[in-house]
């Protein structure tokens, strides 16, 4: 790229540096266009489980000593968890091992058609308990720290709930409880008009593009405006690298297990059995009151999918005396992965978990 | 650098920006009526039964042309994932005794004194 020389018109070096950028925007927009797959997962990890949906990693330490306590984290049933480690600098997984923590992953697969008939009870009794139980085999230690996200993380909640004595803390990334207040999910849902049943019976596992074009809907011009930005910056390696890595994030949205989806569509958006202490898992009540580990909720300002309200009564319910709740620029996505996560969440992450994970 | 009197670039992101803010609020307003939900509804159930009837008929129509139907195909797809998955159970079970003993890291950190 052109540089402005000492002597040069500012006017003039800024039209000069505006005229490469489009050029640069048309030989990268070609290389754009015909580039493969942008490759994702920057840290070194050892597959210790694959079993159908469930996925289980163990990313290798890359510092001398680390904290006692390992970390697990739950990505969210509709989505891949490389979202946690997408790339060198932008990767909360590289984040934690440079701090020193020993981290595992529960990464979901698509599930298989014979898989159709999976329940909250797998995913609360059977996927996390024999996670922490093989993390558990690997470190020596009866206790993980869990870091669950959006869905991902109210699993975790349930599964704390149930079984207390194997969380040592509990971090929560947008987080839904309360579901009267995904208000666009729940009239979508309503059973008025949305026969959960019919379509489950119909089509089995709910299709990813189903679950992605609700996402959509939401906020449809998103995605227009997103190419439009991005041709702009074409000419901005990083921009155009990062578009492309939450670009093949959301076009490989997973579909859902049929009963599970049909499941939580009745327990969470038409009854809100979280929030009205009816939820039972395997017929055993699930009292959020008996989750003591400390808890540490994060909650993004413009979040569109799960906003404050929704993912707010998770610090009345538990029972933990240690609870702490953190209100962060960002919506759904970049509260993870975002600039300001890097910058600013993760080290605030670090700071409150480091004094519990000794 | 220099900016300009009129920054056409900065000018198309900020008009993008706000068509964005616009556009979703407006179908906001659309999206977040009974009269969406039932129509969207509406529209999910016949495409459902239209691809369930479509699908019933290919499938007919695939069987006397001797070709294997969708879910035929799905079937050994499912098969070799079965398959793959148990190749991965058995490199799994058998990675630790060929991968050289993993290094015991001491468990003992401490975090970093904050700073008054």
């Amino acid at each position: 790229m052109s540089e402005a020389k000492p002597d040069q018109d500012p006017v003039a070096a800024r039209v000069s540096a505006e005229i490469d950028r489009a050029i640069q925007r048309n030989i990268k927009g070609l290389e754009f266009l015909t580039a493969p797959k942008q490759s994702v997962g920057a840290m070194a990890k050892d597959t210790l489980l694959r079993r159908g949906t469930l996925q289980l990693y163990h990313y290798r330490p890359v510092v001398d000593e680390i904290y006692r306590i390992p970390v697990l984290i739950v990505s969210p049933t509709s989505n891949r968890g490389y979202v946690f480690d997408l790339a060198r600098g932008q990767s909360l997984v590289e984040f934690l091992l440079n701090r020193g923590y020993d981290v595992f992953m529960i990464d979901w697969l698509a599930p298989r058609r014979e898989e159709s008939g999976l329940t909250l009870e797998d995913y609360v009794l059977d996927f996390i308990p024999t996670c922490l139980r093989h993390v558990r085999e690997e470190t020596g230690q009866d206790q993980a720290s869990v870091l669950g996200y959006c869905i991902g993380g109210t699993l975790s909640i349930l599964n704390a709930a149930l079984f207390p004595a194997n969380i040592a803390n509990l971090v929560l990334f947008a987080t839904p409880v309360d579901f009267s207040h995904m208000a666009l999910f729940r009239l979508w849902g309503d059973p008025k008009y949305f026969d959960v049943d019919r379509l489950v019976e119909a089509v089995g596992n709910i299709p990813g593009e189903f679950i992605l074009s609700a996402f959509d809907t939401m906020r449809p011009a998103n995605r227009t405006a997103g190419l439009l930005h991005l041709w702009t910056n074409m000419w901005n390696d990083d921009y155009v690298k990062s578009y492309r890595m939450f670009d093949r994030w959301a076009a490989e949205t997973l579909p859902l297990a049929g009963e599970y989806f049909r499941q939580s569509t009745k327990e969470f958006l038409w009854r809100n059995s979280i929030m009205t202490g009816e939820i039972a898992i395997g017929g055993q009540r699930v009292e959020l009151s008996k989750i003591t580990a400390p808890l540490l909720s994060i909650i993004a300002q413009h979040d569109h999918v799960v906003p404050q309200p929704a993912a707010h009564p998770i610090m009345d319910l538990v029972g933990s005396t240690e609870r702490e709740e953190l209100l962060v620029k960002g919506g759904h996505v970049s509260v993870v992965a975002g600039p300001g996560a890097v910058t600013r969440l993760w080290p605030s992450i670090d700071k409150w978990l480091a004094k519990r994970s000794i | 650098m220099a900016e300009l009197p009129f920054d056409p670039v900065a000018t198309w992101q900020k008009f993008v920006s706000d068509w964005e803010k616009q556009v979703n609020e407006a179908s906001a307003r659309v999206v977040g009526t009974e009269e969406f939900s039932r129509a969207m509804n509406q529209v999910t159930k016949f495409s459902v039964v239209a691809q369930q009837q479509f699908d019933k008929q290919m499938e007919q129509f695939l069987k006397t042309v001797h070709l294997p139907s969708k879910s035929e195909v799905a079937a050994i797809h499912d098969r070799l994932a079965a398959i793959e998955e148990s190749i991965e159970r058995l490199t799994i079970a058998l990675a630790p005794k060929h991968r050289p003993a993993k290094k015991k890291i001491p468990r003992t950190r401490k975090p970093p004194r904050e700073s008054a």
